[in-house]
């Protein structure tokens, strides 16, 4: 028999972003419960009727009732979806902790949290090996268990688990180490990992889903979610790589030659997200540049920024060249022109944003803040 | 420009129409006393080129109309660009102005002319200019005022020598700009965060601090959950059933242990009691065997000490009859003695008596025989006092009388009568008839009556009616006691009451003596002495005082002899009675022993029994030890004794710790879950991934606004910097300028200015001082050089102004003043230099042409 199912991971619900303005952490955070909404819809476009969640469900074992209710609310709304739900070094499953309430507090009863090693039968003939984690770091590879684990003759196993698999280079969050061959150890028919919030394949049977909805500037591939079809046990696996993410970060450094150098970036937006809006940029500019460029620069960032959702520059090493056409402004002679010229002369980043703000002030323009 | 002549009409003290006229350009020296109108010139000449003419200004009024009014008039001739020009305005009333070259080519009136003149200030660098150079009275000390456009205009005269512009309105609108950023953002000279800056930095320590307590909670957290996960494995094992079972097993297997070794110690207990009994009842056997040996050793003994005891008391008892013998014998001698001594006593006594009543009679004979010379003295002395009247009473009434007599006859008149014949007792002296021829003196009024002729009153001169009687009753007085004295004068009375004065006195000595001698009076002494005169005599007291000391010796010997007599009775009595007391309790003890022990025929064998008791008695002591012995070899000592009990303890122990750390750690797994749900509900999670987040974003915005700091500082900085540089600059040519005159007035100074062209600080011999800090003279003729050297430069940049002093050194001495008179002709040469001064004296050396005051010839409206 086959069996489809959705694999995902690191929702991190409840995680803050403080260092966003206000209006776009709320954006952010609501996109992370959206997220949901999109699993669902996409378990249902593949005939999907269980979605794994492997791990960091909740950004924090300690997180307010409130936000953890949310979150399960979206969960139980999609009743035709099964959601299981496994501790992971954010949400360890501790005594006493988030999930212990939260099983107390009567959950949506299609929701599943796998809470200790023991294979579960979640469809007839499928068995799920869970490795939930108990703290923030485990000494022991917590798959281990799946090696010895019983399940019947000619069940599809699959595991499910939080951590980084050793010599992969998926260092994850998580001090929490997993062998790189358990699926073949365990006899798998599919290792679901959580923890690496890029979507990555480990080998045949082995992937890491990575992060529904990004929450930082990475370049790992975040924003996916897995279809997995398993023909049977023993047999072949398929993992296709769905894209689920509302927001599209882009971190980039650009060496300025000229201003429509920052043209680069337009494809690379249009890419990360549906919309510009949805869109956020960090970027950091590099080079020397005239005066005139800088300003033009300037004009162009702040296009830039009104399109997008966030956008945070760093022109620290963006300096302003001093030709005698750059100091122009400052006229030909005189104490303003002097002081240009002394500006250029030191070549420090202080005195490149002296410069600037020397040409802004004497254009009238008043001056940006560097 | 070079000012030719000034004139004026109606303006300040100067009423009447003035003129200053044939100035040369070069020095022009109008030297004149105060109040002549030197500094009413000045202000004029200022006015006329700096103040429009249709000019409403109350203070320009005030001080230019004269207090009787007018319509102030002031005409300059000057000469400026190769031109020369006249300028006349009149203010306030039917005020105009008209200005009209020399030469008559060109004129321009009202505000035509004043435009006129601007155009050609304008070329002269600018009515501002004048401001500097024109020096009005007390006021060289003040700062220029310049206004930036000024010193920028100077700074662009000056320019044309440095060939550099500075940048003017526009470098000081971005410095402003600047400075005011950078003022939002830092302090001043300690540049300590405000404004922005001053939130931001605070914001980052408010959410750093905010972030330490949440991550401090978030680890009390995270510890919480490790202690609950212990608590919970704890609380499952203190209560799991086969442990709970153990725990139970070993309380009881403690319990049965412990008791039965309690019980081994009480039958241990009771085997030692049985023989403590035993062993008792075979000491009492033993002891009745031996009180019967004892007794029978002791009745043998008893016998033995009543015999001899007997014989003691029967030679004691003779020894006391001859003991009682001998002290009969010895009473008899000591009363003899006794009496003999008494006897002798009495005799000794009687003997002593008589001895002294002899004594006595001789002394008291010769007492008598004393005391009767006295008594005969003192009776002749009291004759004799009898025997003689002057008193001291008499001696003391007859010298006063004697007194009154004498001044009497100091004051008295003498009256001779003699008679004429027939004419014998016809007068009679106060009622007495003087019978013939007399004299007499009188001491008071005295009445001659002359039967047949009258009464003559004679009287001595202040002599009161009784003084005649006072005289005469001292007279009788005197004589009397006289008479009654038997003596004939007063110093005959004297001698005799001297000579019973010392009677009085002797008779006095007399009477004590034999008082003295005599207390109990001659008659009373006679009838002592008489009785005596018949003591008989008899033995002598020492005699008999030497026959009763040989008697007590007697008696003192058979004293002696009678106690000890006493005391062998009493020894012998007393042993006698010692005896008596022993021989009782012997007979008594005796009688005892007698009646305790059996009869001599049955001791034997009462002591058989007493032995065979004893000796059963004895084995069954033994063998009760024998038990106890046993019954301790099984019993644990008391070391496993407590060994026992500390397990029971610690197993009964172990059960209620384990009960009561159940319900402990019951208790705390409570309290944790509760914090833990608590915590959840205070989102102190989020929270402090959000405070974490906004602290990124300050600390961020702290940076930037940072870089802001240091790019405005940079800036301003590199302002300061090239504005001090553009300074040292544009000074330079005026200290160029000024070099010479300054070398002239203080020789080796040199002077550092603003860049208002101020003077701050003057450098000398090595040393910087501030001009604030120099003498009054010396801040003005530094004042004084500036302006000429300002004035000189402007003269090198072929747009030369007249500098002009009023009273401007008043405070110089005579070297300084030469130096600066100098300096003054030096600078004429290339400028005009007008001075006026009140002390015309003073300022002849300075030379130039000497300007006058005089009437303005040919004024016309």
């Amino acid at each position: 028999m086959a069996f489809t199912f959705i694999h995902t991971a690191d929702w991190q619900i409840g995680k803050a972003f403080g260092s966003m303005p206000p209006d776009v952490a709320a954006a952010l955070a609501e996109a992370r419960l959206e997220a949901i909404d999109r699993l669902a819809a996409l378990a249902v476009e593949v005939g999907a009727r269980h979605v794994l969640v492997a791990g960091d469900v909740f950004d924090s074992d300690a997180l307010s009732p409130k936000t953890v209710q949310k979150a399960l609310a979206r969960a139980g709304r999609h009743r035709a979806i099964t959601w299981h739900m496994l501790p992971g070094n954010h949400d360890a499953h501790r005594p006493g902790g988030l999930w212990e309430r939260l099983m107390a507090d009567a959950p949506p009863p299609n929701l599943r949290a796998h809470l200790a090693i023991k294979p579960v039968e979640i469809v007839s003939g499928v068995w799920l090996l869970p490795a939930p984690l108990t703290g923030r770091a485990a000494a022991l590879d917590p798959t281990a268990c799946f090696d010895e684990a019983a399940t019947p003759a000619g069940a599809i196993r699959i595991g499910l688990a939080h951590g980084s698999v050793q010599g992969f280079g998926s260092d994850g969050e998580a001090s929490v180490n997993i062998s790189p061959v358990r699926a073949t150890s365990a006899r798998l028919d599919y290792l679901a990992l959580g923890d690496w919030h890029g979507a990555k394949q480990i080998d045949a049977r082995t992937w890491y889903s990575g992060t529904p909805e990004p929450d930082r500037f990475a370049s790992n591939e975040p924003g996916h979610a897995l279809v997995v079809r398993v023909e049977a046990a023993g047999g072949r696996v398929e993992a296709e790589k769905r894209r689920i993410r509302q927001f599209g970060w882009l971190r980039r450094e650009l060496e300025m030659r000229v201003p429509d150098d920052l043209a680069a970036l337009d494809a690379e937006i249009s890419v990360a997200a549906d919309r510009p809006s949805d869109v956020l940029v960090q970027l950091a500019l590099r080079g020397r540049v005239t005066a005139a460029e800088r300003q033009t620069i300037g004009l162009k960032l702040a296009s830039l920024e009104a399109n997008l959702r966030y956008l945070d520059t760093d022109l620290s090493g963006l300096t302003v060249s001093a030709g005698s056409n750059d100091l122009a402004p400052l006229g030909a002679s005189g104490e303003l022109r002097e002081v240009g010229e002394r500006l250029a002369a030191l070549s420090s980043p202080e005195a490149s944003d002296a410069l600037t703000l020397l040409l802004d002030l004497a254009a009238g323009a008043g001056g940006a803040r560097p | 420009m070079k000012i030719l002549a000034l004139r004026v009409r109606e303006v300040g003290c100067l009423r009447e129409p003035q003129a200053l006229e044939g100035l040369s350009g070069g020095l022009d020296v109008l030297a004149g006393p105060n109040e002549l109108g030197k500094s009413t010139l000045f202000r004029a000449l200022e006015a006329a080129f700096t103040v429009q003419f249709n000019s409403k200004s109350q203070a320009l009024r005030d001080w230019m109309v004269p207090h009787t009014g007018g319509a102030p008039v002031i005409e300059v001739d000057f000469e400026t660009g190769g031109a020369r020009y006249r300028l006349r305005k009149q203010f306030f009333s039917a005020a105009k102005a008209s200005l009209a070259s020399l030469d008559g080519t060109a004129s321009a009136r009202g505000p035509d002319a004043e435009a006129r003149l601007s155009e050609l200030l304008a070329a002269a660098g600018g009515a501002d200019r004048l401001a500097m150079l024109w020096v009005r009275q007390t006021k060289a000390l003040e700062p220029f005022g310049l206004k930036p456009e000024t010193g920028a205009g100077l700074k662009g005269l000056i320019a044309k020598e440095l060939s550099a512009a500075t940048g003017g309105r526009q470098v000081h609108a971005v410095r402003t700009q600047v400075r005011e950023r950078l003022g939002g953002l830092v302090t001043g000279a300690k540049r300590l965060p405000r404004g922005l800056l001053k939130e931001a930095v605070d914001r980052v320590a408010a959410l750093a601090a905010e972030r330490g307590g949440l991550h401090r909670k978030t680890i009390e957290g995270q510890a919480a959950f490790e202690r609950l996960r212990t608590l919970r494995q704890d609380h499952a094992a203190l209560n799991e059933p086969a442990a709970r079972a153990l725990r139970a097993e070993r309380v009881a297997a403690s319990r049965t242990a412990l008791e039965n070794a309690r019980a081994a110690a009480e039958r241990r207990r009771t085997a030692e009691q049985t023989s403590l009994r035993i062993q008792q009842e075979s000491a009492a056997a033993a002891a009745a065997l031996e009180a019967f040996d004892a007794r029978a050793r002791q009745l043998a003994a008893i016998t033995l000490d009543l015999a001899k005891a007997r014989g003691h008391q029967e030679q004691t008892s003779a020894l006391r009859l001859a003991a009682l013998e001998q002290h009969e014998a010895a009473a008899g001698a000591f009363a003899a003695h006794t009496s003999a001594g008494h006897d002798l006593r009495l005799d000794f006594e009687a003997a002593r008596q008589r001895e002294a009543a002899a004594t006595n009679h001789v002394a008291m004979t010769r007492r008598l025989a004393e005391a009767e010379a006295l008594s005969a003295r003192a009776a002749a002395l009291k004759a004799q006092i009898a025997a003689n009247g002057a008193t001291a009473e008499v001696l003391h009434a007859a010298e006063a009388a004697g007194r009154v007599l004498e001044a009497a006859a100091a004051t008295s008149a003498r009256i001779a009568i003699a008679y004429e014949p027939g004419g014998a007792g016809r007068i009679a002296r106060d009622g007495e008839p003087i019978a013939a021829d007399a004299a007499f003196d009188i001491a008071g009024p005295t009445d001659l009556l002359i039967a047949g002729i009258g009464r003559i009153t004679i009287a001595p001169a202040g002599a009161d009616a009784g003084a005649a009687s006072r005289i005469e009753a001292a007279r009788c007085l005197h004589g009397k006691l006289l008479a009654e004295s038997c003596v004939a004068d007063m110093s005959a009375l004297r001698a005799r009451a001297q000579q019973r004065a010392v009677q009085d006195n002797e008779h006095g000595i007399t009477l004590a003596h034999l008082a003295g001698l005599c207390p109990e009076g001659l008659e009373a002494l006679r009838a002592q002495i008489e009785p005596q005169a018949d003591a008989e005599a008899g033995r002598s007291a020492a005699d008999i005082g030497a026959e009763l000391a040989k008697e007590e010796n007697h008696r003192k010997a058979a004293e002696a002899a009678l106690r000890s007599a006493q005391s062998q009775v009493q020894q012998a009595e007393l042993t006698l009675a010692g005896l008596h007391a022993t021989l009782a309790s012997l007979t008594d003890h005796h009688a005892a022993l007698l009646e305790a022990h059996p009869a001599p025929g049955e001791a034997a064998q009462h002591r058989g029994k007493l032995d065979s008791a004893a000796t059963a008695a004895a084995g069954q002591a033994t063998q009760a030890l024998l038990e106890v012995s046993a019954h301790r070899a099984k019993e644990p000592d008391a070391g496993q004794l407590a060994a026992l009990e500390r397990d029971l303890a610690a197993s009964v122990g172990a059960e209620a710790e384990a009960s009561q750390r159940a319900g402990q750690a019951a208790t705390a797994m409570a309290a944790l879950e509760t914090s833990l749900k608590r915590d959840a509900l205070d989102g102190i999670a989020e929270r402090l991934a959000e405070c974490e987040g906004e602290l990124i974003a300050a600390e961020r915005r702290l940076a930037a606004l940072n870089r802001e700091v240091a790019a405005l500082t940079l800036l301003d900085e590199q302002f300061e910097h090239v504005a001090a540089g553009t300074r040292d600059r544009y000074l330079a040519p005026v200290l160029d300028r000024l070099s010479p005159y300054l070398s002239a007035v203080l020789p080796g100074a040199s002077l550092s200015l603003s860049g208002t062209f101020a003077a701050e600080a003057v450098q000398r011999a090595g040393r910087s001082e501030a001009l604030g800090r120099l003498s009054e003279g010396t801040r003005e003729q530094i004042a004084v050089l500036v302006r000429l050297g300002l004035a000189r430069l402007l003269a090198d940049t072929g747009e030369p102004l007249p500098l002009i002093l009023d009273d401007a050194l008043v405070f110089s001495d005579d070297d300084r003043i030469t130096a600066a008179f100098a300096a003054l002709r030096a600078a004429s040469t290339h400028h005009q230099v007008v001075v006026l001064t009140c002390r015309a004296k003073a300022f002849e050396a300075l030379g130039g042409a000497r300007l006058a005051l005089r009437s303005w010839q040919g004024f016309a409206d």
